[in-house]
């Protein structure tokens, strides 16, 4: 009896188990049917944006040039057409020329983005529209347009192009439209008053500065010409020009001594001059310059000059030694040509040397001396 | 245990409809059901079906006629009160002057949350083009029945890819299930903007006087405005024809550069000083305009974005700029250093 009992509880366990496990699947049911009628699907669609570029927006101008670019809705590929409808409200833009193979395009040089969109070159078939009216631009692809990113190209006219309105104004009831299985996208755009652009002037003065880098040549004692020994020759002394002369600068020197130039001793009277005779050798531009070498019968005095950036010395002061033979440049009582630049001119340079050589019966003195006036001008 | 079991389920059903807030007629109504009509008929047929049809039919009930005024009407018979409630015209606007989209709020008229609405559309008052709004929220020829929750709730819906300056019109059924559909409600309308683009500058010459060598000069100011109501936004493009000034009597040009003019010897380029906007936008300054000091952007004959309105629409957002020059001492003197700036504007719609 009692093992019957036993028997019959756990088959009444068994059962009510099975009879929990059925309510809470029905139970389960209806949560899963009540919670089901309220799961929604939402969808996202991105609208088509596009928009044209005229690149003059001037009254009453011819527009030849401008950019269109279009960004579909989602993924469009089997567009083949974009049409561009010009504006005609309140008044029309006309297109001018309606020979389609005049219309080129080209997608050489796009922005690489537009508001952060990535733009994509739209190849056009044969490279120009495939028709034209005085309305409309048509213009043909293969492969569609691609999504989220602007796709982008150029068009040019040969022709007469677009004529804009002759009020300024802002313009609707043009559209971007593309198809088969495209969009249409209205947009505005504004014609502005002539001149339409900006005219920015300017004037850039004529500029010229000069400057030495010293004012005095001290030679210390002059050589005397004999046996090995050379003429003394003093620290040069730097010009510097800058200028905007179209045709550069030219420098000149003179001495001021009151014959021809020399050095001269007011204590003994003794004079120093660049070559033979009592007034040595004449200015002769080109070929003033005397051979004072340690060999000379007579005494030198005068100079050479180097330069630097554009700056020709002249030639009578070209020289400076050659062969053991030391060449001055005579110096002029009368300004003659020194140095000059042809162009143009940022810190030209030129460098000043001053020469002189002394005779065994040269008197001696402290005090000889000459004054060189170095002046130079922009050539305009 | 099965005291246990109706107890467990009752309670899911009135938790589930507490949450979703399944309304209960007043009377006569037990907890989870409410009777709107009830009579004793001859009979008829709760739910007779074919391939395609489903029928409902009662027998000794009123078939036709019903009483109506402007804005009301009432039908007789069961099927009649068996309908959802037919909701009101919906609240549809157009709050910020746009031209291809509409705010829609639905008006679900106390019908219950697992009520569906269809929303047709026209941009003809329903003359010859009917459209239904679709869960998308474009506009199709194909039906779309929706919740009130999926159709935005108290918040609505845009509807999108309308028509430029074109006045919609919308209209709302609603249905609980088969044999509950109703007609149409009230109608309500509104128009869509046209687009809208202006653009003007605020001088069309300046003279930025002697170019000093050494010395960066700047122009005087030069502003752009555009408005736009584009969703995209505007863009104004700068190009000129010397890419920089050029003088024809020296046939000299101080080019364009982007860099800075601090540390050039000789050129020029423009610089973004401002931008300010009424609403919308923001404007902002695009490189390589965008720089401080000396620093410019370089000039070409191709068109370069200088301002935009940040892909927003905008009103009366200004850009200005300057150009900035420098001379250096070879720079050849004239006074006929001449750039043709083009500045124009464009709008993404």
């Amino acid at each position: 009896m009692k093992k019957n009992l036993l028997l019959s509880s756990k088959n009444l366990n068994a059962a009510k188990v099975k009879l929990t496990l059925r309510y809470l699947a029905v139970i389960a049911v209806v949560i899963f049917l009540l919670v089901s009628v309220n799961i929604q699907v939402h969808a996202t669609t991105q609208v088509p944006n596009a928009f044209v570029r005229f690149d003059v927006m001037t009254t009453g101008a011819a527009v030849k040039t401008g950019l269109v670019c279009y960004e579909p809705n989602g993924t469009e590929s089997s567009s083949t057409t974009l049409t561009l409808t010009l504006p005609t409200t309140p008044n029309a833009f006309v297109n001018g020329d309606t020979t389609a193979a005049n219309w080129t395009t080209s997608i050489t040089n796009l922005p690489s983005t537009i508001f952060g969109v990535s733009t994509t070159g739209v190849t056009i078939t044969g490279a120009h529209a495939s028709s034209a009216t005085s309305s409309t631009l048509v213009f043909t692809y293969t492969g569609g347009m691609t999504a989220s990113k602007e796709n982008c190209f150029y068009f040019s006219d040969s022709g007469a192009g677009i004529t804009l309105p002759a009020a300024a104004n802002n313009y609707t009831g043009g559209s971007i439209a593309t198809s088969p299985s495209g969009s249409t996208v209205g947009y505005a755009t504004a014609v502005i008053a002539s001149p339409g652009n900006i005219a920015v002037t300017a004037t850039v003065g004529p500029q010229f500065s000069f400057s030495l880098s010293g004012n005095t040549v001290a030679l210390g004692t002059i050589n005397v010409l004999t046996g090995s020994t050379n003429p003394t020759i003093g620290t040069a002394i730097t010009g510097t020009v800058s200028t905007n002369a179209a045709n550069g600068w030219t420098a000149w020197i003179q001495s001021l001594s009151s014959t021809a130039a020399h050095l001269g001793s007011a204590s003994s009277g003794g004079t120093i001059y660049n070559g033979a005779g009592g007034t040595g050798q004449a200015y002769n531009q080109g070929s003033n310059f005397f051979a004072c070498s340690n060999q000379s019968a007579s005494t030198c005095y005068g100079g050479y000059a180097t330069g630097t950036g554009g700056t020709t010395v002249d030639s009578g002061y070209t020289h400076s030694e050659a062969s053991g033979a030391y060449y001055a440049g005579t110096f002029s009582t009368s300004l003659v040509p020194l140095a000059a630049d042809l162009a143009p001119a940022s810190s030209d340079t030129f460098l000043l040397y001053v020469m002189a050589g002394a005779l065994v019966n040269t008197p001696a003195a402290t005090d000889y001396t000459d004054t060189l006036n170095v002046v130079a001008a922009g050539n305009f | 245990m099965q005291r246990l079991f109706i107890i467990l389920l009752a309670f899911v059903i009135f938790g589930y409809s507490v949450y979703f807030d399944i309304v209960f007629a007043s009377f006569p109504s037990s907890s989870n059901y409410s009777i709107r009509d009830y009579t004793f008929g001859g009979g008829g047929t709760a739910n007779s079906s074919s391939t395609n049809y489903k029928i409902n039919g009662t027998l000794g009930q009123v078939e036709q006629g019903g009483l109506s005024s402007t804005n009301y009407q009432a039908n007789g018979g069961i099927i009649y009160v068996q309908q959802a409630y037919v909701p009101p015209a919906p609240t549809f606007t157009n709050p910020s002057n746009w031209y291809n989209k509409l705010n829609l709020v639905l008006n679900n008229a106390n019908n219950p949350s697992d009520s569906q609405f269809l929303i047709a559309i026209s941009p003809d008052g329903f003359v010859s083009t009917t459209k239904y709004v679709q869960a998308d929220n474009t506009i199709n020829t194909t039906p779309v029945w929706q919740t009130y929750s999926a159709w935005g709730g108290g918040s609505g819906i845009t509807i999108i890819g309308l028509t430029p300056a074109t006045t919609y019109t919308v209209k709302v059924a609603a249905r609980q299930g088969n044999f509950t559909q109703t007609g149409f409600g009230p109608t309500a309308s509104v128009a869509t903007s046209n687009v809208q683009f202006s653009f003007s500058l605020s001088v069309y010459s300046v003279n930025m006087g002697n170019l000093n060598p050494g010395s960066v000069v700047s122009s005087p100011s030069i502003t752009s405005t555009i408005s736009t109501n584009a969703n995209n936004g505007g863009l104004v493009w700068i190009s000129d024809t010397s890419s920089g000034l050029y003088s024809a009597s020296t046939s000299h040009t101080i080019s364009a550069i982007t860099g800075n003019l601090s540390t050039a010897t000789e050129a020029c380029g423009i610089q973004g000083s401002s931008v300010t906007q009424t609403s919308g936008g923001p404007m902002e300054i695009d490189s390589p305009f965008n720089g401080s000091s000396n620093n410019v952007g370089t000039l070409t004959q191709i068109p370069t974005a200088i301002f935009d309105s940040s892909g927003q629409p905008v009103t009366s957002g200004q850009g200005t700029f300057v150009m900035k020059a420098k001379a250096s001492n070879t720079t050849p003197s004239a006074s006929d250093y001449t750039d043709i700036l083009f500045v124009i504007a464009s709008a993404t719609f």
